[in-house]
């Protein structure tokens, strides 16, 4: 039999559920007789079965289950009485099926056995038996029933009669099959014997309080045995020490055990999907396909229960709202039936639930008119908006996109709900979707509530715990040397990013002995990163999360305390608390600016870090990013060699370039200590000379053009009441030295012609440049559709970099079109944003980019460029 | 009949003071400084010696940091610099105090006093020129032979 496996899954899962049902059910049966809910639930139950097993061509099965079925028929329909002996022979045949259950859970396929043939005579003789009782009732039954308003007592007679009457026939049977049966019997018994081990023994009911108890003494019993340890340590009785280390590991052993019996596999809520899935599906007409992947993987009991509706809610959505009619899919090209994947797996500390489907995906275009419509944003901000900040509006009270309410979902609650119940889990929950392509939702869940994997260091004598979950990696720095202060933050760079660097020691105002700090921990908030410099680094620990008391509410940096192996206790800190600590807050920016007028619209979400310094009167600004140190020099230290300003800065010769000499600058005063901006790049380095240092902001990169047109500035923008000056530094060096960026040997026939489209003034100017300066032919514009019209109009260009986020028409659908065009779908393509982040990647990639770069990363952008062109 | 006599007298003094029994408060008494502080004894969980405790830094200052009661964590309060005693304490003991529906409360102290019945009718108002300690955690006093007994508002000092 050729079947899914998982489907097979599916419906032994469902199949188990049913003959619990079944049994409990006859049980409630028999002390309440005249139950018709439970003649209903029975019959209901027995009818899926045989429907299931129906479809997986289980004959024998589907048999017995059709005939309980017909003789559960006749019960709830009031035909016959449910005696002792209809009841045994239902039980039995739950027994069967039970039996038979089990058997294909484990070959894959039902027992061909002769008891099994022989039942299966049986029940069906017993039914044609009712069956012919009840043709022969009617005859008795009609006149009386018409007289609906009958005396009780007549009625009972009649029961009594009916009674009587079976139990003769039951005599007649008894003697009819009696020869055969004392044999059969004991076969019989087997059956009903082996599946009891097979299903029910291997689990049982326990409550859940009982197993916190657990858990908690657990946790007392390791701090006694530590005690014990120690005492025994002391003694140096060598017996007593071997068994204490015997207790020790048991004890381990003990709790992670423990620990265990409160994680189940997710299939616990995925495998009520199916059903979902297919009454949904049914109930809107559609055609789904669902998958169920990872099923195994574990959760804790209470999140495991706590997602379940937050599941479903989203699964219907995607079915409601994702997934297209039939006809609609077969006329775009997709298959009629819709593809639902419903994933789980582990990553880190976490679990990772996925839902996703190959429907239509979110028309952010009609978030974004809701938005407007519904006061959530205002014309000007939805058309400023990134999709990331439009498809978080879904999970907004009170939005919803469907366009017709249906009963199903759309109703304006749910979202916002789903959200806040799995953010109450400690998760988040985050939407992808690609227009026409389908959606996924991804939600990220710990794995438990109450044990979580945490990374153990130390400022001064005591130890703090990290969340795993926030845990990036770790760098061996030299602080010295690695890391950058500029004002009163520290930064690192790690491969190209720029991150703010915090120290422990600090933020927790340890005035003990200082130490070198050499560890940086680098954590993610879930949005950034930052860097966390720490004395000590410890191994990795699974801890158990107590809560704080209501003394250390108001302190951000912790989200609880563990109990340490030795009984004694360490803090566990909250990044996105420590997070605040970290410089200039974007609010903080964002307010500098709104004195700040005629912004160019640019993404807001494009900020970088920023290092604002004078040369002489004049403020400038660049990138930090582009920065690879800064130092301060004294002025006696600038030699003049071979006509040049140089300085020996650890034993290097590195040039030095007054901006005065190419900019429109007053110049620096003569002053005894100047500092350096140093930029390095392919090992060659310069220094570039400045008065003092201002400082960083992280900001956007909004900068206005016209009023300086000098080639290497890119543009102005008013900060604090001062005009700075955003300098484009590779024009700068080449003005210097043109060679500077030249790369020896590389010598074209003709120039290739590179399309660029950038919205940023700031990129658009500094990328222009820096490939202008490679020796490539650049045409610029302003957004996807200027791109799109110009590629269009026949001219040819051998390579397209575009910037994702932009007004009029964005780079993903700006992708889009051009694969779409037969004369280009083979143009290399490069995405370069200043967002680095792995889903924006695929996206990319996944509509047809052909590589993806951070746009401050001139040399990898130019090495990209150059193999994609040969 | 000695035998006699003396279960007569231990009646009478057992029915004389029977009333005042009935209304008796029990007080774990304490010293921090020149001052002998009172707790309901009802209040108090346990005292013990087990004085190991982490700090928490950022937290307000009478907040000495956090101690491990048995798997608990238990907040761990300076009381001198809460009533703004001032005194130094040499943290020796935990006095642990049940806090409503929240984990339990450590104030350390250094000494601990006698088990005191105290008699509701007797307490009194806490006098104005009480200096040295920051009256408003002061509930009552009561006046003891030799010397005066604060009890103190716990509510108001965990609050």
């Amino acid at each position: 039999m050729n079947f899914d496996e998982d489907i097979l899954q599916d419906f032994l899962v469902e199949a188990k559920e049913g003959i619990t049902n079944l049994e409990e059910g006859f049980i409630e049966l028999e002390k309440d007789k005249e139950n018709v809910e439970i003649l209903k639930a029975l019959f209901r139950t027995m009818h899926s079965l045989k429907g299931a097993a129906g479809f997986f061509g289980f004959k024998t099965l589907e048999s017995i289950a059709h005939f309980s079925e017909d003789i559960l028929s006749k019960l709830r329909d009031g035909l016959i009485e449910p005696e002792e002996d209809v009841i045994d022979i239902l039980l039995k045949a739950v027994d069967y099926i039970k039996y038979i259950i089990g058997y294909i859970e484990k070959n894959k396929e039902e027992p061909v056995e002769d008891r099994i043939l022989d039942f299966l005579v049986e029940l069906s003789n017993f039914n044609e038996k009712l069956k012919k009782k009840v043709q022969e009732k009617p005859k008795e039954r009609t006149p009386e029933e018409k007289k609906a308003e009958e005396p009780k007592v007549e009625k009972e007679k009649l029961e009594e009669e009916v009674v009587e009457e079976k139990k003769e026939e039951e005599k007649k049977k008894a003697e009819e099959v009696k020869p055969v049966e004392p044999v059969k019997k004991e076969k019989k018994e087997e059956a009903v014997v082996t599946p009891h081990i097979e299903l029910t023994e291997t689990h049982i009911k326990v409550d859940v309080k009982l197993l916190d108890q657990l858990m908690n003494l657990a946790g007392e019993l390791v701090l006694a045995r530590n005690r014990v340890v120690q005492l025994s340590q002391k003694l140096m009785d060598e017996e007593l020490g071997r068994s204490v280390q015997i207790l020790s590991m048991i004890t381990t052993e003990m709790q992670e055990t423990i620990m265990k019996t409160r994680m189940q596999p997710i299939g616990m809520v995925f495998n009520k999907f199916p059903r979902i899935v297919r009454d949904l599906a049914k109930a809107l007409s559609k055609k789904v396909n669902l998958h169920l992947e990872g099923t195994e993987t574990e959760l804790d009991r209470s999140i495991i229960e706590a997602i379940k509706d937050p599941l479903t809610h989203l699964v219907r959505n995607a079915i409601d709202h994702g997934i297209e009619p039939p006809e609609e899919r077969v006329q775009i090209g997709k298959s009629a039936e819709g593809t639902l994947i419903l994933r789980a797996y582990q990553e880190g500390g976490q679990v990772v639930i996925e839902i996703e489907d190959d429907g239509r995906g979110i028309d952010v275009e009609k978030i974004k008119r809701k938005a407007v419509e519904k006061g959530f944003m205002t014309l000007e901000e939805a058309e400023k908006a990134s999709e990331k900040e439009l498809l978080s509006l879904i999970f907004k009270p009170g939005f919803s996109t469907a366009e017709t309410v249906t009963q199903l979902s759309g109703r304006g609650v749910g979202m916002d709900v789903v959200k806040s119940n799995i953010e109450k889990l400690g998760g988040s929950i985050e939407i992808n979707t690609v227009r026409g392509k389908g959606t996924t939702v991804k939600i990220k869940i710990p794995l438990t509530l109450a044990i979580i994997p945490a990374l153990i260091v130390t400022s001064g004598n005591y130890r703090y715990a990290i969340p795993q979950v926030n845990l990036k990696e770790l760098v061996n720095v030299e602080p010295e040397k690695d890391l950058l202060k500029l004002g009163n933050t520290e930064f690192y760079r790690l491969r190209g990013e720029i991150i703010p660097v915090l120290r422990l020691s600090e933020i927790l105002k340890d005035n003990g002995k200082k130490v070198e700090q050499r560890n940086l921990v680098i954590l993610t908030t879930g949005e950034r990163f930052i860097g966390l410099l720490v004395d000590k680094i410890f191994a990795s620990e699974e801890i158990v999360v107590k809560p704080l008391g209501k003394w250390f509410k108001n302190i951000p940096i912790y989200s609880g305390a563990t109990i340490m192996g030795d009984g004694k206790l360490a803090l566990i800190l909250d990044v996105i608390g420590l997070s605040q600590f970290v410089g200039i807050s974007m609010e903080e920016v964002e307010k500098k600016y709104e004195s700040a007028k005629a912004k160019i619209r640019t993404s807001s979400e494009e900020t970088i870090f920023i290092l604002l310094f004078d040369v002489g009167k004049d403020r400038l600004a660049l990138p930090i990013a582009l920065i690879s140190r800064l130092d301060k020099i004294k002025a006696s230290e600038i030699q003049i060699s071979g006509g040049k300003e140089i300085i020996i800065y650890r034993d290097e010769v590195i040039p030095v370039i007054r901006l005065e000499n190419y900019l429109p600058l007053q110049g620096a005063s003569d002053q005894e200590n100047y500092n350096v901006l140093f930029f390095t790049e392919r090992g060659k380095t310069c220094g570039i000379l400045c008065s003092n240092i201002v400082g960083t902001l992280e900001t956007t990169l909004d900068v206005e053009e016209g009023i300086y047109n000098n080639p290497g500035i890119l543009g102005h923008r008013i900060i604090d009441g001062k005009t700075v000056l955003f300098i484009d530094i590779y024009k700068i060096i080449e003005m210097y030295d043109p060679d500077w960026f030249i790369v020896k040997g590389k010598v074209e026939e003709k120039a290739k012609k590179i399309l660029l489209a950038e919205d940023s003034p700031f990129f658009r100017g500094m990328m222009q440049n820096y490939l202008k300066g490679a020796g490539y032919e650049v045409e610029v514009v302003e957004n996807g559709k200027e791109a799109l019209n110009k590629l269009l109009s026949g001219e040819k260009f051998d390579l397209v970099v575009t910037d994702l986020e932009m007004p009029e028409m964005d780079g993903f659908d700006l992708i889009k079109e051009i694969r779409s065009n037969p004369d280009y779908k083979n143009i290399p393509i490069i995405v370069v944003t200043s967002l680095a982040g792995e889903d924006i990647r695929r996206k990319a990639l996944e509509v047809g980019a052909n590589s993806y770069e951070i746009k401050l990363n001139r040399e990898k952008l130019l090495k990209e460029i150059e193999t994609l062109l040969r | 009949m000695e035998l006699a006599k003396k279960e007569d007298i231990a009646l009478e003094t057992r029915e004389d003071k029977a009333l005042d029994y009935a209304q008796a408060i029990t007080m774990v008494t304490f010293y921090i400084g020149d001052f002998l502080l009172g707790i309901p004894a009802e209040r108090v969980v346990e005292i013990n010696k087990e004085i190991e405790i982490t700090p928490v830094p950022l937290s307000e200052e009478h907040i000495l940091g956090i101690m491990n009661l048995r798997g608990q964590i238990v907040t761990v309060i300076d009381l001198a610099k809460k009533l703004k005693v001032n005194f130094e304490v040499t943290p020796k003991l935990n006095l642990i105090v049940k806090d409503e529906g929240e984990a339990s409360v450590s104030f350390v102290i250094e000494e601990i006093g006698e088990i005191l019945e105290i008699f509701p009718a007797k307490l009194e108002k806490t006098p104005d020129k009480l200096e040295g300690i920051a009256k408003e955690y002061v509930k009552n006093v009561y006046q003891l032979p030799d010397r005066l007994l604060l009890i103190l508002d716990v509510e108001k000092i965990i609050q």
